[in-house]
Protein backbone atom coordinates (compact mmCIF):
# COMPACT_ATOMS: atom_id res chain seq x y z
CA UNK A 1 0.00 0.00 0.00
CA UNK A 2 1.05 3.42 -0.82
CA UNK A 3 0.01 6.86 0.68
CA UNK A 4 -0.20 10.04 -1.62
CA UNK A 5 -0.95 13.57 -0.24
CA UNK A 6 -1.24 16.87 -1.69
CA UNK A 7 -3.27 19.68 -3.35
CA UNK A 8 -5.32 18.83 -6.88
CA UNK A 9 -2.49 20.62 -9.10
CA UNK A 10 0.58 18.91 -7.04
CA UNK A 11 -0.71 14.76 -7.78
CA UNK A 12 0.18 12.98 -10.41
CA UNK A 13 -1.37 13.35 -13.79
CA UNK A 14 -4.83 11.66 -13.93
CA UNK A 15 -4.93 11.32 -10.62
CA UNK A 16 -7.49 13.60 -9.10
CA UNK A 17 -10.16 12.45 -11.62
CA UNK A 18 -9.15 9.09 -10.60
CA UNK A 19 -10.03 10.07 -6.60
CA UNK A 20 -13.52 11.64 -8.26
CA UNK A 21 -13.94 8.54 -9.83
CA UNK A 22 -13.52 6.78 -6.75
CA UNK A 23 -15.38 8.64 -4.39
CA UNK A 24 -17.99 8.58 -6.60
CA UNK A 25 -18.03 4.71 -6.22
CA UNK A 26 -17.88 5.11 -2.45
CA UNK A 27 -20.32 7.70 -1.44
CA UNK A 28 -22.70 7.57 -4.22
CA UNK A 29 -22.99 3.95 -5.50
CA UNK A 30 -21.93 2.03 -2.18
CA UNK A 31 -22.90 4.41 0.19
CA UNK A 32 -26.46 6.07 -1.38
CA UNK A 33 -25.37 9.95 -0.55
CA UNK A 34 -28.16 10.40 -3.71
CA UNK A 35 -27.09 14.55 -3.06
CA UNK A 36 -23.61 13.82 -4.53
CA UNK A 37 -24.77 11.83 -7.47
CA UNK A 38 -23.11 13.26 -10.88
CA UNK A 39 -23.62 12.45 -14.54
CA UNK A 40 -20.07 12.26 -14.92
CA UNK A 41 -19.66 9.40 -12.35
CA UNK A 42 -17.04 12.12 -10.65
CA UNK A 43 -18.06 13.11 -7.59
CA UNK A 44 -17.17 17.09 -5.99
CA UNK A 45 -18.32 19.55 -4.39
CA UNK A 46 -17.63 23.42 -3.33
CA UNK A 47 -15.08 22.77 -1.22
CA UNK A 48 -12.24 20.67 -3.71
CA UNK A 49 -10.50 24.03 -4.45
CA UNK A 50 -6.99 24.69 -5.17
CA UNK A 51 -5.79 24.51 -1.25
CA UNK A 52 -7.58 21.44 -0.51
CA UNK A 53 -5.32 18.95 0.44
CA UNK A 54 -6.50 14.99 -0.49
CA UNK A 55 -4.87 12.07 1.19
CA UNK A 56 -4.97 8.67 -0.77
CA UNK A 57 -4.34 4.83 0.13
CA UNK A 58 -3.63 3.24 -2.98
CA UNK A 59 -3.18 -0.66 -3.54
CA UNK A 60 0.29 -2.21 -5.33
CA UNK A 61 -1.27 -1.71 -8.85
CA UNK A 62 -1.94 2.13 -8.13
CA UNK A 63 -5.83 1.63 -7.58
CA UNK A 64 -7.14 4.02 -5.02
CA UNK A 65 -8.90 1.94 -1.50
CA UNK A 66 -8.71 4.82 0.26
CA UNK A 67 -9.15 8.45 0.15
CA UNK A 68 -9.46 11.50 2.84
CA UNK A 69 -10.19 15.42 2.12
CA UNK A 70 -8.60 18.32 4.51
CA UNK A 71 -9.68 21.90 4.62
CA UNK A 72 -8.15 24.81 6.34
CA UNK A 73 -11.30 26.58 8.13
CA UNK A 74 -9.72 29.90 7.68
CA UNK A 75 -12.02 28.99 4.07
CA UNK A 76 -15.16 27.90 3.41
CA UNK A 77 -15.38 23.85 4.78
CA UNK A 78 -18.67 21.39 4.88
CA UNK A 79 -19.11 21.69 9.02
CA UNK A 80 -19.24 25.19 8.87
CA UNK A 81 -21.20 25.50 5.88
CA UNK A 82 -23.21 23.10 5.60
CA UNK A 83 -23.52 21.62 9.05
CA UNK A 84 -22.85 24.05 11.60
CA UNK A 85 -25.86 22.73 13.87
CA UNK A 86 -23.71 19.83 14.84
CA UNK A 87 -21.26 21.77 17.21
CA UNK A 88 -23.94 22.31 19.27
CA UNK A 89 -24.90 26.32 19.12
CA UNK A 90 -21.14 26.94 19.20
CA UNK A 91 -19.32 28.69 16.41
CA UNK A 92 -17.48 26.91 13.97
CA UNK A 93 -13.67 26.87 13.86
CA UNK A 94 -11.80 29.91 12.11
CA UNK A 95 -8.14 29.27 12.72
CA UNK A 96 -5.11 28.34 11.19
CA UNK A 97 -4.72 25.81 13.72
CA UNK A 98 -7.84 23.54 13.35
CA UNK A 99 -8.56 21.39 10.11
CA UNK A 100 -11.50 20.00 8.71
CA UNK A 101 -11.41 16.21 8.06
CA UNK A 102 -14.26 15.07 5.42
CA UNK A 103 -15.00 12.20 2.77
CA UNK A 104 -12.84 10.17 4.58
CA UNK A 105 -13.32 6.37 3.39
CA UNK A 106 -11.09 3.39 3.31
CA UNK A 107 -13.29 0.75 0.32
CA UNK A 108 -11.75 -1.09 -1.93
CA UNK A 109 -13.84 -1.00 -4.77
CA UNK A 110 -12.18 -3.64 -6.98
CA UNK A 111 -12.90 -6.29 -4.08
CA UNK A 112 -15.77 -8.56 -4.40
CA UNK A 113 -17.04 -7.66 -1.04
CA UNK A 114 -15.98 -4.04 -0.46
CA UNK A 115 -18.59 -4.06 2.51
CA UNK A 116 -16.55 -5.08 4.86
CA UNK A 117 -13.97 -3.15 6.99
CA UNK A 118 -14.83 0.26 5.66
CA UNK A 119 -13.73 2.19 8.70
CA UNK A 120 -11.86 -1.03 10.47
CA UNK A 121 -8.93 -1.98 8.47
CA UNK A 122 -5.70 -1.69 8.26
CA UNK A 123 -6.14 0.53 5.51
CA UNK A 124 -8.45 3.07 7.59
CA UNK A 125 -6.04 3.12 10.42
CA UNK A 126 -3.05 4.28 8.11
CA UNK A 127 -5.22 6.45 6.28
CA UNK A 128 -6.32 8.54 9.23
CA UNK A 129 -3.01 8.65 10.52
CA UNK A 130 -1.52 9.81 7.21
CA UNK A 131 -4.62 12.48 6.94
CA UNK A 132 -3.42 13.60 10.66
CA UNK A 133 0.35 13.83 10.06
CA UNK A 134 -0.85 15.69 6.83
CA UNK A 135 -2.74 18.57 8.81
CA UNK A 136 -0.24 18.24 10.96
CA UNK A 137 2.87 19.77 9.27
CA UNK A 138 0.27 22.59 7.38
CA UNK A 139 -0.24 23.86 11.19
CA UNK A 140 -3.02 22.03 12.28
CA UNK A 141 -3.35 21.74 15.98
CA UNK A 142 -6.88 20.04 15.92
CA UNK A 143 -8.83 18.63 13.08
CA UNK A 144 -12.87 18.70 13.31
CA UNK A 145 -14.73 16.13 11.33
CA UNK A 146 -18.37 15.21 10.15
CA UNK A 147 -18.34 11.55 10.19
CA UNK A 148 -20.23 8.60 10.26
CA UNK A 149 -20.56 6.40 13.94
CA UNK A 150 -17.88 4.26 11.50
CA UNK A 151 -14.96 7.04 11.74
CA UNK A 152 -16.01 7.72 15.40
CA UNK A 153 -15.85 4.24 16.31
CA UNK A 154 -12.00 4.17 14.34
CA UNK A 155 -10.77 7.11 16.29
CA UNK A 156 -12.04 5.50 19.29
CA UNK A 157 -10.12 2.33 18.68
CA UNK A 158 -6.96 4.10 17.34
CA UNK A 159 -6.14 5.65 20.54
CA UNK A 160 -6.67 9.38 18.95
CA UNK A 161 -7.76 11.71 21.48
CA UNK A 162 -11.10 12.62 20.10
CA UNK A 163 -14.21 13.26 21.15
CA UNK A 164 -17.63 14.93 20.22
CA UNK A 165 -18.57 18.31 19.65
CA UNK A 166 -22.34 17.61 19.72
CA UNK A 167 -25.22 15.18 19.45
CA UNK A 168 -25.48 13.64 16.03
CA UNK A 169 -27.93 14.64 13.45
CA UNK A 170 -29.70 11.56 12.16
CA UNK A 171 -29.67 11.43 8.16
CA UNK A 172 -31.04 8.70 6.06
CA UNK A 173 -31.97 7.35 9.31
CA UNK A 174 -27.97 6.99 10.74
CA UNK A 175 -26.12 9.33 13.23
CA UNK A 176 -23.63 11.93 11.64
CA UNK A 177 -21.64 13.28 14.35
CA UNK A 178 -18.83 16.45 14.47
CA UNK A 179 -15.95 15.08 16.12
CA UNK A 180 -12.93 16.71 17.62
CA UNK A 181 -9.36 15.36 17.28
CA UNK A 182 -6.48 16.34 19.23
CA UNK A 183 -3.44 16.28 17.68
CA UNK A 184 -1.18 17.38 20.41
CA UNK A 185 0.31 14.91 23.01
CA UNK B 1 -21.05 24.21 31.12
CA UNK B 2 -20.35 24.35 27.07
CA UNK B 3 -16.77 25.23 26.67
CA UNK B 4 -15.17 26.81 23.31
CA UNK B 5 -12.91 22.98 23.17
CA UNK B 6 -16.66 21.88 22.52
CA UNK B 7 -16.75 19.70 25.79
CA UNK B 8 -19.85 19.95 28.34
CA UNK B 9 -18.12 20.40 31.64
CA UNK B 10 -20.16 18.91 34.43
CA UNK B 11 -19.45 17.24 37.66
CA UNK B 12 -20.71 13.20 37.59
CA UNK B 13 -23.37 14.43 40.39
CA UNK B 14 -24.84 17.20 38.09
CA UNK B 15 -24.74 14.34 35.66
CA UNK B 16 -26.71 11.43 37.36
CA UNK B 17 -29.41 14.41 38.36
CA UNK B 18 -29.36 15.11 34.07
CA UNK B 19 -31.69 12.57 32.52
CA UNK B 20 -30.89 10.79 29.55
CA UNK B 21 -33.24 10.31 26.21
CA UNK B 22 -33.25 7.85 23.71
CA UNK B 23 -32.38 9.37 20.23
CA UNK B 24 -31.91 6.84 18.26
CA UNK B 25 -30.61 3.06 17.84
CA UNK B 26 -29.42 1.10 14.86
CA UNK B 27 -28.17 -2.58 13.44
CA UNK B 28 -24.48 -2.86 12.24
CA UNK B 29 -24.20 -4.14 8.78
CA UNK B 30 -22.48 -7.34 8.65
CA UNK B 31 -19.34 -7.67 7.86
CA UNK B 32 -19.32 -9.98 4.57
CA UNK B 33 -18.66 -14.01 5.90
CA UNK B 34 -17.00 -16.94 4.23
CA UNK B 35 -20.18 -18.95 3.76
CA UNK B 36 -18.21 -21.67 1.76
CA UNK B 37 -17.79 -23.65 5.06
CA UNK B 38 -21.68 -23.70 5.68
CA UNK B 39 -23.73 -21.94 8.40
CA UNK B 40 -22.02 -19.20 10.42
CA UNK B 41 -23.11 -17.98 13.17
CA UNK B 42 -24.84 -14.62 13.03
CA UNK B 43 -23.86 -11.63 15.42
CA UNK B 44 -26.57 -9.01 15.94
CA UNK B 45 -25.01 -5.72 16.92
CA UNK B 46 -25.70 -2.12 16.76
CA UNK B 47 -25.23 1.17 18.65
CA UNK B 48 -27.62 3.58 20.39
CA UNK B 49 -27.84 7.32 21.41
CA UNK B 50 -28.77 9.40 23.89
CA UNK B 51 -29.07 12.97 24.72
CA UNK B 52 -29.99 15.52 27.07
CA UNK B 53 -33.00 17.34 26.80
CA UNK B 54 -31.86 20.64 27.47
CA UNK B 55 -29.22 23.01 25.46
CA UNK B 56 -26.22 22.67 25.61
CA UNK B 57 -26.95 18.91 24.78
CA UNK B 58 -25.09 16.28 26.48
CA UNK B 59 -24.39 12.92 23.80
CA UNK B 60 -23.72 9.98 24.59
CA UNK B 61 -23.28 6.92 22.73
CA UNK B 62 -21.97 3.48 22.47
CA UNK B 63 -22.21 -0.06 20.78
CA UNK B 64 -23.97 -2.95 21.86
CA UNK B 65 -24.26 -6.59 20.54
CA UNK B 66 -27.66 -9.30 21.14
CA UNK B 67 -25.85 -12.06 23.47
CA UNK B 68 -27.84 -15.34 23.33
CA UNK B 69 -25.21 -17.72 24.61
CA UNK B 70 -26.39 -18.29 27.99
CA UNK B 71 -29.85 -19.34 26.54
CA UNK B 72 -31.20 -15.90 27.31
CA UNK B 73 -31.23 -12.90 24.74
CA UNK B 74 -29.33 -10.25 26.63
CA UNK B 75 -28.06 -7.01 25.29
CA UNK B 76 -24.64 -6.17 26.12
CA UNK B 77 -22.80 -3.05 25.58
CA UNK B 78 -19.26 -3.49 23.48
CA UNK B 79 -17.71 0.05 23.09
CA UNK B 80 -16.87 2.52 25.78
CA UNK B 81 -19.10 5.53 25.45
CA UNK B 82 -18.58 8.09 23.38
CA UNK B 83 -19.53 11.33 24.38
CA UNK B 84 -18.77 15.22 24.65
CA UNK B 85 -18.68 15.39 28.58
CA UNK B 86 -15.64 15.98 30.30
CA UNK B 87 -16.23 14.88 34.29
CA UNK B 88 -14.78 17.98 36.54
CA UNK B 89 -14.21 17.90 40.43
CA UNK B 90 -15.93 20.70 42.86
CA UNK B 91 -13.44 22.65 42.05
CA UNK B 92 -13.98 22.56 38.33
CA UNK B 93 -10.83 20.42 37.78
CA UNK B 94 -10.89 18.52 34.56
CA UNK B 95 -11.01 14.54 35.23
CA UNK B 96 -9.55 13.31 32.42
CA UNK B 97 -11.24 10.97 29.42
CA UNK B 98 -9.94 7.80 31.19
CA UNK B 99 -12.64 8.77 34.53
CA UNK B 100 -15.21 10.15 32.98
CA UNK B 101 -15.10 7.31 30.44
CA UNK B 102 -15.34 4.98 33.69
CA UNK B 103 -17.49 7.08 35.29
CA UNK B 104 -20.00 6.88 32.44
CA UNK B 105 -19.93 3.82 32.27
CA UNK B 106 -21.43 3.18 35.48
CA UNK B 107 -24.53 5.53 34.60
CA UNK B 108 -25.08 3.69 31.24
CA UNK B 109 -24.91 0.48 33.13
CA UNK B 110 -28.13 1.77 35.62
CA UNK B 111 -29.71 3.47 32.80
CA UNK B 112 -31.99 0.20 32.08
CA UNK B 113 -30.80 0.96 28.23
CA UNK B 114 -31.85 -2.48 27.26
CA UNK B 115 -35.55 -2.65 27.23
CA UNK B 116 -35.64 0.75 25.59
CA UNK B 117 -33.31 -0.53 22.47
CA UNK B 118 -34.81 -3.87 22.67
CA UNK B 119 -38.16 -2.12 21.44
CA UNK B 120 -36.72 0.28 19.15
CA UNK B 121 -34.73 -1.82 17.27
CA UNK B 122 -37.66 -4.42 17.00
CA UNK B 123 -40.29 -1.72 15.74
CA UNK B 124 -37.66 -0.24 13.23
CA UNK B 125 -36.51 -3.47 11.77
CA UNK B 126 -39.74 -5.52 11.93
Amino acid sequence: MRLVSGAAEGLAEGQYARLAEYRHQVFVEYLRWEDLRAESGREADQFDRSDTVYVMAEDDHANIIGCARLLPTTKPYLLGEVFPQLLNGLPPPNSPDVWELSRFAAVDVHKKSARSGQFSSPVARKLLEESIGCAASRGAKRLITVSPIGVERLLSRSGINSHRAGPPMIIDGHPIFACWIELKN
Amino acid sequence: MLSQDGYIRITPEEMVGTPLIHLISGLDQEEDKDHSLGATRTCIAGYTEWVSDQPPVITVGWDWRLDSESGDLRYLRTSAPRSNIMFVDDQHVDLGPARTEAILEKIINALGWQRVVHCIIAQRYQ
